[in-house]
């Protein structure tokens, strides 16, 4: 009889129990303030940022940081981005986790929350104020500081200029009314407005939540302990986004099956805009030209704002050499570093002395200005991956018409208050 | 009181001769030969099978965190777990996935291995290129399908020229498990023909012969006479299908995510979801667990039919 799958499951189980004896207590150490008297191998985890450059970028910055920590030594390892949680979770449990990982603002309450995460405030201490507050609240789970921002960007509205001009439009909208009055032009030309994935694996982050964001709405309460959606913002953003289904704006595929990134209507022109859209997002599109495209601010209902990106380095609690990374992720995002690091992978900096860093580059440079209102995601909840799953479906339920807004919304309430509430 | 040693058959026959040591039988049957071919594959069975599912049942019975703090809970998991309604949701979508897809493929399977018993030039061709899909990656597959499914895709538009469609395959709630069960025969059935294949070319002729003497009909000899023979294989495949078809993930993971409204959410991607997803390892090894045990009753019962009969 086979087990597989199941038993994959049951493995790590296994690996887990093994992991007792490797679980360490070194994310109690403070950043040294002696370099001769720190020593140790830092390894760390970082995905392909920027894929050009991953593998080659890190080399030249650990040589420097042996300089000035003589020994440290610093392992970068560059892993995929694909199944990193299986990969990070399977390592850790195995007691074979690295000392640092570069994590998203959704992956820090969850490792936070099982004790896998040191906390890093003294890391910043000296220079706090110099990071910008929404990139620090991104990093923090129940008042402490997992994880120090290294980059940002910004969603918001991003129009391909041809298809706006087949349809007559001047310009891209700002408000909810003029995206369906652009809609109701685009359609006349066999066009999409935009694309709107409902699928289990798409991030509410850039769906679902600016819309509530952009109406006045919260996902959740200030406290993080009840939802908060089920409200009249709410109703207002499922409702705007069911016109846009139910009027043909965006293709009803979406709904269901999530488009490979090349192929999505964005990218094929069948589509003018994306409203919660990045530049990278675009940059994958065959023939891309930055020249085709414009951006504007975010939508606004009675708000304007969108979601920004968040990426920072984490300390593992179970490192063996707490002290060692600490002191290199203090070196690596000191200002000189970071900027660098954030130019060379062409992202803002969450560093507010280093200024507009992409000026230069085409759209990401016109969208920078938005860096300081865009909302992180879902901070204070314990599991914000989670709270999104048991949302997901309900939504998917009212676009799909087989319940009403009102009915999915109080349905998705009380699914993830039920999560909440199990912590 | 005395007791009375009774001689053991082979011994007392033989009285005063020394039984050759156990090693020494071993050689001399050539099964410590085979032993020796065993181990490696046993000793792998051991530490990656049944090691693992034992420590999965225990973890079934806490609570864990991946920095290795357990702890013990009882039988908390299980009392939540049936007190959970995505977990029941999930367990449903598995059982009418099984009830859709076991059939269709067996029968599928049946057919195919049927039709390439035959003695029909190229044959071999055929029962090769049917067995392509088996070895194909099930994430291409996955990605092909999803393709072939889409509402543009080439499957609507040719139910588009008879004036059918669009088919929600994937996007409808009632669609989407028949949907996934067709892909799941394309994939299975060239493994389950091979086997039914083999049992069919193992029926001795002669019993078809006197039958069509006798005057028995296509579906007399198929019923009376292939059937029967087959029953072995049929168990293994029927056993073989259904622990898959209790286990699906992969296509489900890579075309639906187990959506629309969690229409195609199987208690795999359930398991899946609880521990790599929520870290809640505890809690997914109980629905490991209650998956594991329903795969045995399942199977028990199917072989106490099959033997019955």
């Amino acid at each position: 009889m086979r087990w597989g799958k199941t038993t994959a499951l049951v493995a790590a189980g296994a690996l887990a129990l093994s992991a007792l004896a490797a679980c360490g207590s070194g994310g109690d150490a403070k950043v040294p303030s002696d370099p001769s008297k720190v020593s140790g191998t830092v390894t760390m985890w970082i995905y392909p940022i920027n894929q050009n450059i991953e593998n080659t970028w890190w080399k030249s910055k650990v040589a420097a940081f042996k300089k000035k920590y003589a020994k440290v030594n610093v392992n970068v390892v560059v892993q995929p981005w694909a199944n990193r949680d299986e990969q990070l979770t399977t390592a850790i449990a195995g007691g074979k986790g690295p000392d640092v990982v570069y994590l998203i603002p959704d992956q820090v309450p969850q490792y936070a929350n099982t004790g896998a995460l040191a906390d890093v405030s003294d890391v910043v201490a000296k220079d706090k104020a110099d990071f910008r507050p929404n990139a620090l609240s991104a990093m923090t789970y129940q008042d402490k500081l997992y994880g120090v921002p290294m980059l940002m960007s910004v969603t918001t509205t991003i129009a391909n200029k041809n298809l706006l001009k087949k349809a007559g439009i001047a310009a891209p909208p700002a408000t909810w009314d003029e995206a369906l009055a652009d809609g109701a032009k685009l359609k006349k030309k066999g066009l999409y407005l935009t694309d709107y994935v409902a699928t289990p694996d798409a991030t509410l982050n850039q769906t679902f939540y600016p819309f509530l964001w952009q109406a006045g709405g919260d996902v959740l309460s200030k406290d993080g302990k009840k939802a908060a959606f089920n409200s009249p913002a709410g109703v207002k953003a499922l409702t705007f986004l069911k016109t846009l289904v139910d009027k043909g704006y965006v293709p009803k595929d979406s709904l269901t099956v999530t488009p490979k990134p090349d192929q999505s209507v964005l990218c094929t022109s069948k589509a003018a805009m994306g409203f919660a859209t990045s530049t990278a997002e675009l940059s994958v599109c065959p023939g891309f030209k930055a020249t085709d495209w414009q951006t504007a601010s975010p939508l606004k209902e009675t708000t304007s704002v969108g979601y920004g990106t968040v990426g920072g380095l984490s300390v593992l609690s179970g490192s063996k050499n707490a002290a060692a990374a600490k002191a290199w992720v203090q070196w690596i995002s000191a200002p000189a570093q970071l900027k660098a690091f954030d130019v060379d992978h062409v992202y803002s900096s969450p560093r507010v002395s280093a200024g507009s860093l992409l000026s230069g580059q085409p759209l990401m440079g016109d969208t920078e200005k938005y860096l300081g209102d865009m909302k992180t995601g879902v901070t204070n909840a314990s599991a914000p991956r989670q709270l999104m799953d048991v949302i997901k479906p309900h939504l998917q339920a009212a676009l799909l018409g087989k319940v009403s807004v009102k009915q999915a919304l109080a349905d998705a309430e009380k699914d993830a208050n039920q999560q909440l509430a199990r912590g | 009181m005395t007791t009375q040693t009774v001689p053991r058959a082979d011994e007392a026959g033989t009285p005063g001769r020394a039984r050759p040591p156990r090693f020494s039988r071993l050689r001399r049957s050539g099964s410590g030969i085979a032993l020796l071919f065993v181990a490696p594959y046993l000793l792998l069975f051991v530490v990656f099978r049944i090691l693992p599912t034992i420590a999965g049942m225990l973890l079934s019975l806490a609570k864990y965190q991946i920095t290795g703090i357990v702890e013990w809970r009882g039988l908390d998991n299980f009392q939540r777990l049936f007190s959970d309604s995505l977990f029941w949701n999930a367990l449903r979508v598995t059982a009418v996935y099984t009830v859709i897809a076991v059939p269709l493929t067996l029968l599928v399977a049946l057919v195919m291995a049927q039709l390439c018993a035959r003695s029909i030039r190229g044959i071999r061709i055929y029962r090769g290129l049917y067995f392509l899909p088996v070895i194909t990656s099930l994430v291409t597959t996955g990605v092909i399908w999803q393709w072939l499914y889409a509402e543009h895709g080439p499957l609507n538009a040719l139910f588009g020229l008879i004036g059918v469609g669009p088919v929600p395959w994937l996007s409808s709630g009632a669609m989407v498990l028949p949907s996934l069960s067709l892909l799941s025969v394309w994939t299975r059935f060239g493994y389950d023909m091979l086997i039914l294949l083999a049992g069919l070319l193992a029926i001795p002729k002669e019993y078809t012969e006197a039958a069509m003497i006798d005057g028995a009909s296509a579906w007399q000899r198929f019923w009376r006479i292939t059937v029967p023979q087959l029953k072995p294989a049929l168990f293994f495949v029927v056993i073989l299908e259904l622990v898959q078809s209790f286990q699906v993930f992969d296509v489900i993971y890579v075309m639906t995510g187990g959506g629309p409204v969690r229409s195609s959410y199987s208690l795999v991607f359930f398991v899946y979801d609880q521990g790599f997803h929520y870290f809640d390892f505890g809690y997914a090894s109980a629905a490991g667990v209650v998956l594991f045990a329903i795969t045995l009753v399942v199977s028990l019962v199917q072989r106490r039919l099959f033997r019955e009969d």
